[in-house]
């Protein structure tokens, strides 16, 4: 070749570069030039003749290879894209064309529409030639395709850009990378969930779950919750066996103090309900504890006692030093008391009669710590005791005077009814006697004069027998005197006083005043009156009302002792002082009604009563010529009803 | 002299009738008996007696009763009043000095001496 450039021998050229040479070169066209840039052949395929001549300026030729051997460019032509390659021509013994040129060589291929078809065959894809760049596809846009496609700058031999290419494949292997590419995303993503759901259960069945049974059992307060995760080696398992542990502490400190708060409630609620004094006392006697009831029984409250008062400071001055001492020693052996009975002095300085009971309380060790104790106001009781025994005593001497009374009564009311009986004869007889000393005379010292005095001496003597038997039953004789009907009563009332309060019986009294006066024996209608009311409390054994009304009223019906006959004690339309002793209690019977007046009448039961009361009390009325009778109903009560005779002043 | 009127109510007749006789056996009294105590009133007012002798058990009218009439009329209230009385006793009458309850008492058995003073002494 480079002998060629020294012969420029056309005739071996067209020899050795025919047409076989393009397509051994796989080229349109082949130029020579020699070294002062002449042309010295050229040869180019069928239908090329266009090509003949160089695309460029025969003088460039010289710049394209100033700086390279080999080129590789593209030009643009009237016919289209020309690809060129071009070397320097070198004798055969410059492999390394470091030796001045003999001339160039340059070859060209067209980029026609077959060529460009050949190569998108060879590709598999689209190829675009523009000398413009082109927009290239967003990579969704191409993915979703499952095209590749890229460009490239064609070079003109300055390195100026002549044209661009654009290369579009269609690829599988995209759409393998693509459905691995979403595979992998699918797989990670399920990869990432089964992480977080691997993640979530770890959590929640080593941390949440103990976590959510801890705060449970926490919120619930129920450590039976706990008991699986007990077992556990974990934190988590130490925790539960702390808070289990905690809660059973708790639970025996909240029973302990549950206990202790009803032990202590009760206390309360039994030291403020009793009427006893609950107090404490420290080893010296002050007080350390005191119920609220203390006001009420000494009128200091617990404010004053606390920490304020020794337990002697109560004490009345008289007793004060010997209990002191007393208690003191009984403090030294430690030993409970009962029922030790002191005077105290009330804030207002009446005196109260306590009942002190207290039992010592001792440490570990057996050291006194103080006393605890109650103490009873029995001041009332004292007293109610005292009247009671008075009135029992009363009662026991009014009962001695009935039962006397009733024996003397009867033995009066024979006399007086043999008394009155007998000196009625005896006055005629006395009369007649004087009569016939005046009739007839005897003479002095004769007979009949000596029979006359013997029948005046007989009748004083009768007389004075039956004064001797009046005598002897002199106490039960009327002791006839002016009286206010009322005081009599309210001297009977005082005598039951104190038994009545005993028995819870009040007494109502309606009584007149200025009522006329009777002739009255007061001790005996005492007697009735107490006697009656002691009949109307024992008809009420549980407590209840009785009253009493005094008046004075015209007596208008006819009835069992008044009226027209000759026996009867009161006239109709006459004017009476009546008493009524009215109860409310178990009442009589109408058969048992007619016979409570009768003697050795009861219906108290063997053993009770010996039935005279009302025999008695009958008996001491008609004396008085008055009337006794009584109205009832069973389970209403019952009335007495007393009438008596107005003096005649 | 006139003779002074005494009125004598009792229930026991033959006290009355003898009492009468020997009162009016000395010439000195008229005298009057009434043996029931309901008619005292009446008798009074018609024999207008200077002094009544009243007996006080009686079974028609209490003796009290009748001078409590007697004390209530304006005819009969100044008319002197002995009870005369088998009920209490000389005694009791000797204690009282004659006077139970305000009025003058004798006792029976009562002689007629002493029937006369007392009435003596009471009599206007």
């Amino acid at each position: 070749m480079a002998r060629f450039f020294t012969t420029k021998d056309t005739e071996w050229a067209k020899v050795n570069m025919d047409a076989n040479v393009l397509d051994t070169y796989k080229t349109d066209v082949i130029w020579l030039f020699g070294l002062d840039l002449s042309p010295l052949y050229s040869i180019n395929r069928d239908g090329f003749d266009s090509l003949k001549e160089f695309p460029l300026p025969r003088a460039n030729i010289k710049d394209i290879f100033k700086e390279e051997r080999l080129r590789h460019f593209f030009v643009n032509t009237k016919i289209g894209l020309l690809e060129v390659r071009g070397a320097t021509v070198h004798p055969g013994s410059d492999p390394e064309r470091k030796t001045l040129p003999r001339g160039y060589f340059l070859t060209a291929r067209l980029w026609g529409k077959e060529y460009v078809a050949d190569l998108e065959e060879l590709i598999g894809g689209s190829i675009q030639i523009s000398n413009t760049k082109l927009a290239i596809p967003s990579p969704e846009a191409l993915l979703k395709a499952n095209s590749i496609v890229f460009s490239r700058q064609l070079s003109g031999w300055k390195g100026n850009v002549e044209d661009y290419i654009y290369i579009n494949i269609l690829s599988e292997q995209l759409q393998g990378y693509k459905l691995l590419s979403r595979n992998a995303v699918v797989i990670f993503i399920i990869f990432l969930i089964a992480v977080i759901i691997f993640i979530t259960l770890f959590i929640t069945t080593s941390v949440n779950l103990p976590l959510a049974i801890i705060s449970q059992s926490l919120k619930k307060e129920n450590p039976e919750k706990l008991r699986g995760l007990e077992k556990e080696t974990s934190e988590f398992g130490d925790i539960a066996r702390l808070i289990t542990s905690f809660f059973w502490q708790r639970q025996v400190l909240l029973k302990e103090v549950a206990e202790r708060k009803k032990a202590e409630a009760r206390f309360q609620q039994v030291a403020e309900a009793t009427e006893e004094w609950i107090w404490e006392v420290n080893k010296d006697g002050l007080y350390t504890y005191s119920s609220p009831v203390v006001e009420k029984i000494l009128g200091y409250n617990p404010e004053e006692i606390i920490g304020k008062k020794y337990f002697y400071d109560f004490l009345t001055p008289d007793v004060k030093e010997s209990l002191k001492k007393n208690a003191l020693e009984v403090f030294t052996a430690k030993k409970p008391f009962r029922n030790f009975l002191n005077p105290n002095l009330h804030k207002n300085g009446n005196i109260i009669f306590l009942e002190t009971s207290g039992s010592p309380m001792l440490d570990k060790e057996g050291n006194l710590l103080g006393y605890r104790g109650a103490d009873t106001d029995i001041t009332e009781r004292k007293k109610a005791e005292d009247e009671l025994k008075k009135a029992y005593t009363d009662l026991k001497e009014t009962q001695g005077q009935l039962i006397q009374a009733e024996k003397l009564n009867a033995v009066g009311q024979l006399a007086s009814g043999v008394a009155h009986e007998v000196r009625n004869p005896l006055g005629i007889i006395l009369q007649g006697i004087n009569y016939l000393e005046k009739k007839i005379p005897p003479d002095k010292g004769s007979e009949t004069a000596e029979i006359m005095a013997m029948l005046k001496g007989s009748v004083q003597r009768a007389d004075k027998i039956i004064n001797a038997l009046l005598d002897f039953s002199r106490a039960a004789n009327s002791d006839l005197k002016l009286e206010d009907i009322n005081s009599i009563l309210e001297s009977s009332l005082n005598l039951v006083k104190a038994r009545f309060k005993f028995d819870n019986i009040d007494v109502v009294t309606e009584t007149k005043e200025g009522l006329p006066m009777v002739l009255a024996d007061k001790n005996k209608l005492e007697q009735v009156f107490i006697n009656v009311l002691l009949n109307a409390a024992q008809a009420m054994p549980g407590g209840g009302k009785i009253i009493i009304r005094s008046y004075a009223k015209e007596l208008k019906e006819t009835k069992d002792g008044i009226g027209k006959r000759e026996e009867d004690h009161f006239r109709i339309g006459e004017k009476a002082v009546i008493v009524e002793i009215e109860d409310f209690g178990s009442g009589i019977s109408e058969e048992n009604l007619k016979k409570i007046f009768d003697p050795f009448f009861t219906t108290k039961g063997p053993g009770s009563g010996v039935g005279l009361g009302l025999s008695v009390t009958r008996n001491i009325i008609h004396m008085h010529r008055g009337l006794i009778y009584a109205e009832s109903q069973l389970g209403k009560g019952t009335k007495v009803i007393i009438i008596l005779k107005i003096s005649a002043r | 002299m006139d003779k002074k009127k005494i009125l004598i109510i009792d229930d026991e007749v033959d006290f009355t009738k003898v009492v009468k006789l020997n009162l009016e056996g000395t010439g000195k009294y008229e005298v009057r008996a009434e043996n029931k105590g309901s008619l005292g009133l009446a008798v009074t007012k018609e024999f207008k007696p200077d002094l009544v002798l009243l007996d006080i058990l009686m079974l028609d009218m209490e003796g009290s009763e009748v001078a409590y009439q007697l004390r209530s009329d304006e005819e009969t209230k100044n008319i002197p009043i002995v009870f005369l009385t088998a009920v209490i006793r000389k005694k009791e009458a000797e204690e009282n000095k004659g006077v139970i309850g305000g009025y003058p008492f004798i006792a029976k058995p009562v002689g007629i001496d002493e029937l006369i003073e007392v009435i003596e002494r009471n009599i206007h």
